[in-house]
C-alpha cells in the first residue's frame, strides 16, 4: 500500500495537483492581502472563503486522476490483477488529496510566517475552521474522482472544476439559511464571530461520510455507499435544522478592548491590536477637532466589538471604526484614508428616507459640508468616499473665527440629530 | 461527397455533442445572467460578471475535443486540404460560441452583457486552439481554464490600459484596450492551429528545424 501511494505521489496526477494548488493558493493569497493579514483567525477564513476555488481544482483534479486509466487504455490490464477494484482507486485519491492539500497548505504556511509576527490574538479556534478546509478538499477530490469514472469525456476535468464552482457560488446565495454549514465555503462571516463546536464537529462529520458515499460510489460498493449515505444524511439533518450562520456569538477575548493611554481615546479590538499604533495618529486628530462639541464622540472604537445591533451613527459619544479588511501584509494599516470616511458617519443627519429628492440632496450637501469641516486637509488618494466638492458654504466656513465654526458644527450636528430640515438647509447656506 | 465527407467529419469530432453542450451552456447563462441582474441586492447588469466569465470559457472548453480526431497522424495521411478544412471548423466554432452566448446577453448588451460575451468567447476559443497545437487537444482546455480562473479569482476592480491588457475577461466590453488581446489570442490560436494542426505539432516542428539531425527511423509501428 504505502509502496503504491508513493508511486502514485511520484508519477501520478499528484505532483501537478500540488503545484496547482500550491499557485493557486498563492495566487489567492497575493490578490487579496487585507482579507487575511495580521490574524490568525483572517486566515483561517480566508482559506475557506478560498474553498469556492480550491474545491473546484480539486475536483477537477480527482476526474483527471480517475480518468487516467481510460486514457491510458489500462482497465482490463488493472481489472486482471489480484488486488480488489477499489484499491487502486482509492490510492489514486488518497495520492490527489494529500498532495493537493500540502500543497495549498504550503502556501497558507508561508502566509503563516508573515502572520506570525503580527499577530495580536492567536486563541479562537480557528484551526478548526482550517481543519474543515482540509476535509473538504478531500470530499472534492472524491467527488472528481467519481465524476472521471463515471463520465469518459476528455473535458471531464474541467467541466466538473467548473460545475463545482458554480454550484458552490449558488450556495453562497443561500448562505443566511443554516443549509449553507453544509458547504465548504466560507460565507464571509467576520474574524472576531466564533462558529459553534456543534457545528464544527457537524461539518466534519458531514464532509467525511460525504467522502466515503462518493469514493464507494466510484468503486460501485454499492452497501458502503448506503451506509456512507444514511450517515450523511443522519449528520446533514441536524445542522440543516439548527440556527444559520447569521448572528454569531463573538469571541470575547478576540472583541476585547486595548485603548490607547494618551490623548484623545481609541481603542481596537484585541484581534485587531496590532493596528493601534497606525488607527491612532488617524484618528486621534478628528477626534481632538470634535473635542468639546456638544453631541460629537468622545472616542474611535473598533466596530469588532461592537454590541449586537449597534447603529452606525454615534449617539453615546462613540464612533465606530471598520477595521475588518484594514490590515497590510506587515501589519500597517492599508487605508487611511477608508478609516477617515468612517467619520463620516457623525454628521448622517438622522432623517428617514423621503419622497423629495430635492429636500434630500441639498441636505446630503450640507452633511458633505458638515464632513469636509470634520476632515480638514483631508486628501483623500481615492476619490470614492471623499465628501462633496469645496463649495463657497464650506470656503465662509472656513473663513470663521475657530470657535464660530465650532459653534456652527455643533449646531449642525443638533439639527442633524433632529433631522431638522430646515435648519440643515439654513447652516448650508454661505455666510 | 463533399457534404458526406463533412457529414462524416462532424460525426468523427463530436460536432453533435459539442452542439447540445453550447445550447444548455447558453441556456444556463441566460438564466444565470437573468436572475442576478434581478437581485434587488446587486447592482443590476453589472452583477452578470460571472456569467461573462464563466460561460465563454465552458464553452470554448467543450470545442476542444472537436479540434482533433481519433488518430490525427492518420488524418494528416489522407489526401484532404486539412488546413482549409481546419481553418474552416476553428473560425466556424468560435464564431458559433460568440453567436450563440451573445444571445444570452441581449438585454444591455453594452454593461456585462453581448459584446462582452462575444469577446470572451473569441479570446478563450483562440487561447484553446492555440493549445490544442501546443499541448494536444487532450490539455487543449488548461491555459483557457487556468487563465480565466485566475483572473477570476484576482477580481480586478481597475480599467486602467495595463489591467485591461490582461484582465480582459473580466473588463467591461467599452474598454477597447480589452478588446487587443482577444484578437491577438484568436489570430495567434487560430493560425497556429490552422498551421500545425492538433497533437503538439509545434514542438515536434521546432524540434526538428533547431533540434539535433536525427537518423530517419522509418515508418513508426502503429
Amino acid at each position: 500500500m504505502n509502496r503504491v501511494l508513493r508511486i502514485e505521489l511520484r508519477r501520478g496526477t499528484a505532483p501537478l495537483a500540488a503545484l496547482a494548488m500550491f499557485g493557486a493558493g498563492v495566487w489567492m493569497l497575493v490578490v487579496h492581502p487585507d482579507h487575511w493579514a495580521g490574524r490568525w483567525a483572517g486566515l483561517a477564513n480566508y482559506f475557506r472563503g478560498s474553498m469556492l476555488i480550491l474545491c473546484a481544482l480539486m475536483v477537477a483534479a480527482g476526474a483527471w486522476q480517475a480518468g487516467r486509466e481510460r486514457r491510458r487504455d489500462l482497465d482490463e490490464l488493472i481489472g486482471s490483477t489480484s488486488r480488489p477494484g477499489w484499491h487502486p482507486l482509492l490510492v489514486a485519491w488518497l495520492a490527489v488529496a494529500l498532495a493537493g492539500s500540502v500543497g495549498v497548505l504550503v502556501a497558507f504556511a508561508g502566509a503563516a510566517v508573515l502572520v506570525a509576527p503580527v499577530a495580536t490574538y492567536a486563541a479562537g479556534g480557528w484551526w478548526w475552521t482550517l481543519l474543515v478546509g482540509v476535509v473538504a478538499l478531500g470530499a472534492a477530490t472524491a467527488c472528481g474522482t467519481l465524476v472521471g469514472r463515471l463520465w469518459p469525456l476528455r473535458v471531464a476535468a474541467p467541466v466538473a472544476g467548473l460545475a463545482t464552482y458554480l454550484g458552490l457560488g449558488v450556495l453562497l446565495y443561500q448562505d443566511t439559511t443554516a443549509a449553507a454549514w453544509l458547504s465548504p465555503v466560507h460565507s464571509g462571516w467576520s474574524v472576531h464571530w466564533v462558529v459553534p463546536d456543534r457545528v464544527i464537529a457537524g461539518q466534519v462529520a458531514w464532509l467525511l461520510a460525504l467522502t466515503a458515499l462518493l469514493l464507494a460510489a466510484a468503486a460501485r460498493r454499492w452497501r458502503v455507499a448506503a451506509l456512507a449515505g444514511g450517515v450523511a444524511i443522519a449528520v446533514a439533518v441536524p445542522i440543516v435544522t439548527g440556527p444559520g450562520p447569521h448572528r454569531l456569538p463573538a469571541d470575547s477575548g478576540a472583541v476585547e478592548l486595548v485603548c490607547t493611554e494618551t490623548g484623545p481615546q481609541v481603542c481596537v479590538s484585541r484581534i485587531n491590536a496590532f493596528l493601534l499604533d497606525d488607527v491612532a495618529p488617524v484618528a486621534q486628530p478628528i477626534l481632538a477637532r470634535l473635542d468639546g462639541i456638544p453631541g460629537a464622540p468622545r472616542r474611535a472604537v473598533d466596530h469588532a466589538a461592537a454590541p449586537t445591533g449597534t447603529p452606525d451613527t454615534p449617539d453615546d459619544g462613540t464612533i465606530w471604526l471598520s477595521l475588518e479588511q484594514q490590515s497590510t501584509v506587515r501589519g500597517g494599516l492599508a487605508s487611511p484614508d477608508g478609516l477617515r470616511a468612517d467619520f463620516r458617519a457623525v454628521t448622517w443627519p438622522q432623517c428617514p428616507a423621503k419622497p423629495d429628492r430635492e429636500v434630500s440632496q441639498q441636505v446630503y450637501l450640507v452633511s458633505g459640508l458638515a464632513a469636509a469641516w470634520l476632515l480638514d486637509e483631508w486628501n483623500p488618494t481615492d476619490p470614492a468616499p471623499a465628501p462633496a466638492p469645496a463649495d463657497p458654504a464650506l470656503e465662509s466656513l472656513r473663513a470663521m473665527p475657530l470657535v464660530q465654526q465650532r459653534a456652527w458644527f455643533a449646531a449642525y450636528l443638533d439639527a442633524a440629530a433632529r433631522c431638522d430640515v430646515s435648519a440643515l438647509l439654513t447652516l448650508g447656506r454661505p455666510r | 461527397m463533399n457534404a458526406r465527407l463533412l457529414r462524416l467529419h462532424l460525426t468523427a469530432r463530436g460536432v453533435p455533442g459539442f452542439a447540445v453542450g453550447l445550447a444548455a451552456v447558453t441556456v444556463l447563462a441566460w438564466c444565470a445572467g437573468s436572475w442576478l441582474a434581478s437581485r434587488s441586492y446587486f447592482n443590476g447588469a453589472l452583477a452578470r460578471v460571472p456569467v461573462v466569465a464563466l460561460a465563454p470559457l465552458l464553452a470554448a472548453i467543450l470545442v476542444g475535443p472537436t479540434l482533433g480526431g481519433a488518430d490525427d497522424d492518420l488524418e494528416r495521411s489522407t489526401a484532404l486540404r486539412w488546413r482549409a478544412w481546419r481553418a474552416g471548423h476553428v473560425l466556424l466554432a468560435g464564431l458559433t460560441i460568440a453567436a450563440a452566448l451573445s444571445l444570452a446577453g441581449l438585454r444591455e448588451p453594452h454593461t456585462f452583457g453581448a459584446y462582452a460575451l462575444v469577446r470572451n468567447a473569441l479570446g478563450c476559443t483562440g487561447m484553446v486552439a492555440g493549445a490544442a497545437a501546443l499541448l494536444g487537444v487532450r490539455l487543449a482546455w488548461l491555459p483557457a481554464f487556468g487563465y480565466v480562473c485566475a483572473v477570476y479569482a484576482a477580481v480586478p476592480r481597475q480599467t486602467d490600459p495595463v489591467t485591461a491588457l490582461w484582465a480582459w475577461p473580466l473588463q467591461p466590453s467599452t474598454s477597447v484596450t480589452s478588446w487587443l488581446p482577444v484578437v491577438a489570442l484568436f489570430g495567434l490560436g487560430v493560425t497556429a492551429y490552422v498551421r500545425f494542426g492538433p497533437g503538439a505539432t509545434v514542438f515536434k516542428s521546432i524540434l526538428d528545424t533547431f533540434g539535433p539531425q536525427r537518423g530517419h527511423s522509418g515508418p513508426r509501428s502503429t
